[in-house]
């Protein structure tokens, strides 16, 4: 799920970057710095939307450099447990399949892939019920619900089912 | 460190778990429907491609992969009916993770809302079938008009 | 600008020095209108500062004379940074020693710091530079030569 959300970090601003442009480098550096990464308690930060405010600098004893408080918005990908999200599969194997849920990683072991689908393997390996009107294979759409997040420092890996009600395939790439 | 017993977003604990976990600026973050992320990426987009001019070469990984996601998997894509939804959806006494859900997946059926958001089922919310039904129409007629 | 004829004399600060490290303590100094770029008045960053300060603002009780230590370091932090290519708020006649453009600023009342000065309660009063008296016995040492 995407989540809009306001976050504070201290940014540390080198003297050369005063001036009349303070703001605007401070600003820019955030973004470099912020954007595209991971942190395991608010999960990824897609985007800043708007700045709040920024609080006084206070001065680095010793190093020239001055650091400032910032509040700013942005949009953040968390995944929770239980969270029932659609995904595009990546990666196909006889022990399940890899899906991406924007910049999420979502892996669905056999296991919980229902039991009428069978691997088959081939130039595009794909999971097929009996009767093969059901195909999940690379870039199929799957809806699938997340059993369990792996959350770390800088990385969120997830587990996922299709092993349930209205769960499983929406889209086939072959079909549409 | 997070644990994932801990959050059980079908059970909607989301909030007090957050709370727990001191995951306090949760509970002030909005959710959002994949339909209001692709507006607010793209408008990203436009002002890194304007602000870097010509030499945009790629957009950093994560936005980029986020925004082909969003522009995906959204249900609804002009602007002014993705407010809409929202307006909709908020009159039906949902919390935010749950208005985010079913507007994501759009489920076409009270059992499949109930089955994809598990919260709905809980007594004494004020969701009985019939009005989960309306739901459901009301979103279905956003769509259509779209 | 002033800043521009300063660039071209401190070669040897052209690269950025390591990160510095994040050390907890008691800051004295914090940066109050560094955006006031010699006559640039009024910048959205300033004018909130100045709320906030009015917000919490109590009578004064310590001395509006800056003591010499709080002199030596704001000259030394000042000097550190106009080292380190931060832009200078003074016009310059030829000046290209650091510390001799830190004392410039400080005579004309550029240097754009507040002090934090803290009392034995942990409370703490806000002074700006501008606001402090240098004292005549210093001035001449500020004044330089």
């Amino acid at each position: 799920m995407f989540f809009h959300i306001v976050l504070e970090r201290n940014m540390q601003l080198h003297p050369r970057h005063f001036g009349r442009n303070l703001r605007e480098n401070l600003v820019s550096k955030l973004m470099k710095d912020v954007e595209g990464t991971c942190s395991g308690q608010h999960g990824f930060v897609v985007a800043i939307t708007g700045i709040e405010n920024i609080g006084k600098g206070m001065i680095r004893d010793g190093t020239g450099f001055v650091s400032f408080p910032i509040k700013y918005q942005c949009v953040v990908f968390r995944p929770f447990k239980g969270e029932i999200l659609e995904a595009v599969v990546t990666m196909v194997n006889k022990m399940g399949f890899f899906a991406e849920a924007g910049p999420v990683q979502i892996f669905v072991s056999n296991h919980l892939i229902p039991d009428d689908m069978e691997f088959q393997i081939g130039d595009m390996p794909n999971y097929t019920t009996s009767d093969g009107s059901v195909k999940i294979q690379k870039d199929s759409e799957v809806r699938l619900k997340i059993i369990g997040t792996r959350v770390d420092a800088t990385e969120i890996f997830c587990i996922g089912t299709i092993k349930d009600d209205f769960l499983g395939v929406i889209n086939d790439p072959t079909t549409a | 460190m997070l644990r994932a017993e801990d959050e059980d977003a079908s059970e909607l604990k989301l909030g007090d778990v957050t709370m727990r976990l001191g995951l306090s600026d949760f509970l002030k973050a909005k959710c959002l429907m994949n339909s209001e992320v692709a507006i607010l990426l793209e408008h990203r987009c436009d002002q890194m491609k304007h602000m870097s001019g010509e030499s945009m070469h790629q957009l950093p990984q994560v936005l980029e992969k986020s925004l082909q996601y969003v522009k995906r998997f959204s249900r609804f894509t002009n602007q002014g009916s993705v407010k809409q939804v929202r307006e909709v959806l908020s009159r039906y006494q949902l919390a935010e993770f749950e208005l985010a859900v079913i507007g994501n997946l759009c489920p076409e059926t009270v059992e499949e809302a109930k089955a994809v958001v598990p919260s709905l089922k809980t007594k004494g919310r004020g969701h009985d079938d019939e009005a989960i039904d309306r739901l459901l129409n009301d979103l279905m007629m956003i769509k259509k008009f779209e | 600008m002033a800043d521009d004829d300063y660039n071209d004399v401190d070669m040897g600060y052209q690269d950025e020095p390591p990160e510095p490290e994040i050390e907890e303590g008691a800051e004295e100094v914090d940066v109050d209108n560094l955006n006031n770029d010699d006559d640039v008045a009024g910048d959205p960053i300033e004018a909130e500062e100045k709320e906030e300060q009015e917000g919490v603002e109590r009578p004064r009780k310590t001395s509006k004379y800056m003591t010499k230590y709080e002199r030596a370091r704001i000259l030394g932090t000042r000097a550190l940074q106009i080292s380190m290519n931060a832009p200078v708020m003074v016009e310059l006649e030829g000046e290209t020693d650091p510390l001799e453009i830190a004392m410039k600023e400080l005579r004309e009342r550029k240097i754009p710091f507040t002090i934090r000065r803290y009392l034995p309660d942990g409370s703490y009063e806000d002074w700006g530079v501008d606001e402090l008296i240098v004292e005549d016995s210093w001035k001449r040492q500020v004044g330089g030569d």
